[in-house]
This record gives C-alpha cells, sequence and structure tokens, in this order.
C-alpha cells in the first residue's frame, strides 16, 4: 500500500520566539517569507546532536522545512539550514537588545492578512518579513556603527507596512515644505501624522506632538527615501537618538494597535555602579 | 470515554481501579523526565513491588523531607548546599581570585564532577530573557558586583548557556564589569570531544572555524 507525502514547505524563515515542550523539544514562532507567521514543533531539539537545534533560536534567519497541514495548528520542523545568526562571535549588547525588540515588536505587532493563501498581490506579512530580513543583515553584519539607528530604520519601516509611514515632507496639515518652516517651529506629531509647523500647530490639535529638531528632521527625511546608508558613520550622538527614539516611540504607540515600549531595550540601562 | 487523566477518572480509580494510585502516579507524572508510563511503573514498584526489591516509602518520604528541609542555597555563591555556605566557598584550597558565573545551580554539578576547576562559583539563577519577562532587576547583579569587589577577583569566567539568553546575559555582565581591573573571559564554543563534523550544525561549525587554534 503506497503512503501518500505528508504536505510540507520551505521557506526563508525569522524565528521570534521558542517555549521548550516537554523534555527535549521546541515549539518555536517564526515568520516565514511565504507562509505567514508559522508555528512549529522541533522535536527533540534540545538533544545535544540535534540538527534541529541551530534552527530555534531567536533572530536567527532560518532556511526552514515544515509540515504544512492546514488543519493543525502546530506544524513539524523536519529540517533547514541557518542563513544568518545576528548574535555572532563580535555582537554587543545593542545589538542583543535591539534583536530582541525587534522580535518583540514583530511578534506582537502582527500585520492582518497575509500569508500565500491571500489573492491580493500585496502580501503584509512577506513585507513584514522583508523588514526583518534587512534589519537581520545589517546586524549580523557588523558594519553597522550605531545598531539604535538600525533598529530605528526597522521601526519606521514597521510603520509604512502597517500603512503609518510619517509624513515629514511637509506641514501635514498646510504642506509647507520644511525648508520654509522655521527651525524652531517644527513640530513632530503622532496625531497629526508627522512633521507640523509653528502656524499650523497653534491650537489643540497637536497637543500630543514634541518639537522636532533639524538634525532628526534630515533623519526622518533620509529614512523616507530609503537614502540611509547604514554603513556609514554619521554623526549620531546621544541626544539625537534619545530624540529620534522618543519620536517613534510615541508614533508607533499612537498607531500600531498592541505596541509598547519593547522590554529588551531595558538592558541597555545597565550602568557601572562606581560604589561597588 | 475514561480515558486516564480525563479527571473523570480520579474518582474512580482510572485504570487502576484505585483511586490513591492514580493521585500518586499523577503526583509522579508533575516530575521533571516522568511520562505516565514510567510514572505508573514507579508508582507500582513502590506499591506492589517485592519487599526485597521495593525502596520502603516509608524511607522514600523520610529521605524527601529530610532534603527539602536541610537543602538550601549558598548564601554567597547560590549553589545547593547543606551547610550555608557552603564548602565550596569555604575550602581555602580553592582560588579566591576566579570566580565561574553559572546560570543555575545544576551548571555548578558538571564542573565539580569533572574536578579540573578550583575556583569559586556565582549562580544567577536564571538568564535575562526580556520575551520572557526575566529583566536585570530579576537577577542578583548587584550581588555579583559586591562578591567580585569583596573577594578581589582576577578573573571572572562566564559559564552560560549558547544560547540568545545566555548571550545577552554575558554581555550584560560584560557591560557591567567594563573597566575593572579583572579579566573577563567566555567558555570555547564549537565541535564537542567525540563529536563527528558531519552532524555539525553550521553555526556551530562556524564558531569553531572562527575560534580555531594554532595547532
Amino acid at each position: 500500500m503506497g503512503v501518500l507525502p505528508q504536505p510540507s514547505a520551505s521557506s526563508e524563515s525569522l524565528v521570534l520566539r521558542i517555549w521548550p515542550c516537554g523534555e527535549t523539544s521546541v515549539i518555536a514562532s517564526l515568520l516565514t517569507q511565504d507562509h505567514g507567521y508559522v508555528k512549529v514543533i522541533a522535536k527533540a531539539a534540545r538533544r545535544p546532536n540535534s540538527r534541529l537545534r541551530a534552527l530555534v533560536e531567536p533572530g536567527r534567519l532560518v532556511s526552514a522545512e515544515f509540515s504544512l497541514d492546514p488543519s493543525r495548528e502546530l506544524q513539524y520542523l523536519r529540517g533547514g539550514s541557518v542563513e544568518k545568526d545576528p548574535l555572532g562571535p563580535g555582537s554587543t549588547l545593542e545589538d542583543s537588545a535591539f534583536l530582541q525588540g525587534a522580535l518583540e515588536l514583530v511578534d506582537r505587532c502582527r500585520p492582518h492578512g497575509g500569508g500565500s493563501d491571500d489573492q491580493d498581490d500585496h502580501d503584509p506579512t512577506a513585507e513584514l518579513f522583508a523588514i526583518c530580513d534587512a534589519f537581520i543583515r545589517v546586524l549580523s553584519s557588523r558594519s553597522c556603527p550605531h545598531p539604535d539607528l538600525a533598529f530605528f530604520v526597522f521601526e519606521w519601516e514597521l510603520l509604512v507596512s502597517h500603512g503609518m509611514a510619517p509624513e515629514v515632507a511637509g506641514c501635514t496639515a498646510c504642506g509647507l515644505p520644511p525648508a520654509e518652516v522655521s527651525e524652531l517651529t517644527m513640530w513632530f506629531s503622532p496625531a497629526e501624522g508627522g512633521l507640523i509647523c509653528g502656524d499650523c500647530s497653534r491650537g489643540d490639535g497637536v497637543s500630543s506632538g514634541k518639537p522636532l529638531s533639524l538634525d532628526a528632521l534630515q533623519i526622518f527625511e533620509s529614512m523616507a527615501e530609503r537614502q540611509l546608508d547604514l554603513a556609514d558613520d554619521i554623526p549620531f550622538e546621544r541626544p539625537l537618538r534619545r530624540e529620534i527614539g522618543a519620536h517613534l516611540h510615541n508614533f508607533l504607540g499612537y498607531h500600531l494597535p498592541g505596541y509598547r515600549l519593547p522590554a529588551a531595550l531595558e538592558l541597555l540601562r545597565a550602568r557601572k555602579d562606581p560604589n561597588r | 470515554m475514561n480515558r486516564p487523566g480525563n479527571g473523570k477518572d480520579l474518582n474512580e480509580g482510572g485504570e487502576f481501579q484505585s483511586p490513591s494510585l492514580e493521585r500518586l502516579v499523577r503526583s509522579l507524572n508533575r516530575l521533571p523526565g516522568l511520562g505516565r508510563k514510567s510514572a505508573t511503573r514507579l508508582a507500582l514498584h513502590l506499591v506492589a513491588g517485592s519487599e526485597r526489591t521495593t525502596v520502603p516509602a516509608e524511607e522514600l518520604v523520610a529521605a524527601i523531607g529530610e532534603a527539602r528541609d536541610k537543602v538550601t542555597n549558598c548564601e554567597r555563591c547560590g549553589a545547593i548546599t547543606e551547610p550555608d555556605p557552603c564548602r565550596v566557598c569555604t575550602s581555602e584550597r580553592r582560588d579566591t581570585s576566579l570566580i565561574c558565573i553559572v546560570a543555575t545551580p545544576i551548571d555548578v554539578l558538571p564542573f565539580e564532577k569533572a574536578g579540573f576547576y578550583r575556583g569559586r562559583y556565582f549562580v544567577l539563577g536564571g538568564l535575562l530573557s526580556p520575551l520572557d519577562g526575566v529583566r536585570a532587576q530579576d537577577l542578583p547583579f548587584g550581588k555579583l558586583q559586591d562578591r567580585i569587589a569583596e573577594d578581589e577577583i582576577k578573573e571572572v569566567i562566564i559559564a552560560l548557556d549558547a544560547s540568545v539568553e545566555g548571550e545577552t546575559t554575558a554581555l550584560y555582565i560584560q557591560r557591567l564589569l567594563e573597566g575593572r581591573n579583572l579579566e573577563l573571559t567566555r567558555l570555547a564554543t564549537g565541535i564537542p570531544v567525540g563529536g563527528a563534523l558531519a552532524y555539525t550544525d553550521e553555526v556551530t561549525l562556524q564558531r569553531a572555524f572562527q575560534f580555531r587554534r594554532t595547532f
């Protein structure tokens, strides 16, 4: 008697989270390029000689082979190979914190729709995978002098993928281009959807907005035009980092349901205590 | 249908026609590494084995109770011990300038079994895992810094899992100890002794290659 072949799939995937299952197995949540979010069980992956062990580490980009049975919530991970390991030798605490922060955001702020069954040409999960893929490759290459900037680009692209790209080409209310707005009166407002000039900011409409510096605007413009070369060692001092981080955090919090500041970013508060 | 473990069988005694035996099996089944079959085998061995082969239940209960009462975590290093502080922390034959950071008390055991390490330990009690809600304030990093300062440690050996959590925790410790006058080292990663190259995953192989040494 013949045996029917089990339906299976192979796809580039990002490991988002893992949970131990039983004594030796692991359940992993994957964001796949072709099949959206997939949960797999890697049987015996915690055994020392398991070939699946390396495939179920959060943050790794893997080429995963798994069963694809629509009637099952949990698919079987059958094999694959590791494509990128962002936390290899030479990685820093910043790499680790931003990587895990990104994984947390991708896991929590899931786009609607997606997967191979979608008839629509636009596949939001495939787009999200492409954003994650680019971010992981930047982190893995160790060529980025500012992993925080890479993370901000990731957050920006996350907003774009949700259709919530901030408007920085002109004032969102009157359309005045940034060159004609005084630097002292530029605001960035999540409620208004981006840049807003001083004249338009008078009133209650931008109560949730914050002042925007020219340096931050330039970074945002580069992000919007996708012209930011993350390998460049651009001046990116702490006040500017804090400003951009705060603007994006407020914007994400306003527009993405389920968003909250990733817990992993708290790791960056590690400080040497001189009294110890 | 009255399957074992469906909740209904506890009152009826399940497959054993004995509620007390069923309760014992369920209790054993909750222990790590024991499936229902193994739990059943142990339970039957305890209850229905011959006197010659069975560990007396009273003896087992007394041993568990005594261990629970007496075993504790060393106040200095966090390892499992009966005398507190533990023998490793109080031994004068140990190198006090060396400290090995491990994640759990179980991680101390292979070092002590192997017997080559002559320094002391510090058990973190877990690994940083923001995704699972384990944050820096949940682990005793302050105590670790105090211990390093008090004992005039010269080398800190980080012996944590080669996982994202282990890597993150190691990087966090590195950041905390930056600028101190001590050597900070980590266990090597690579091909295990007796391991076959053909069955080694890409990441392990890559790390083994990166950290190859002159022969």
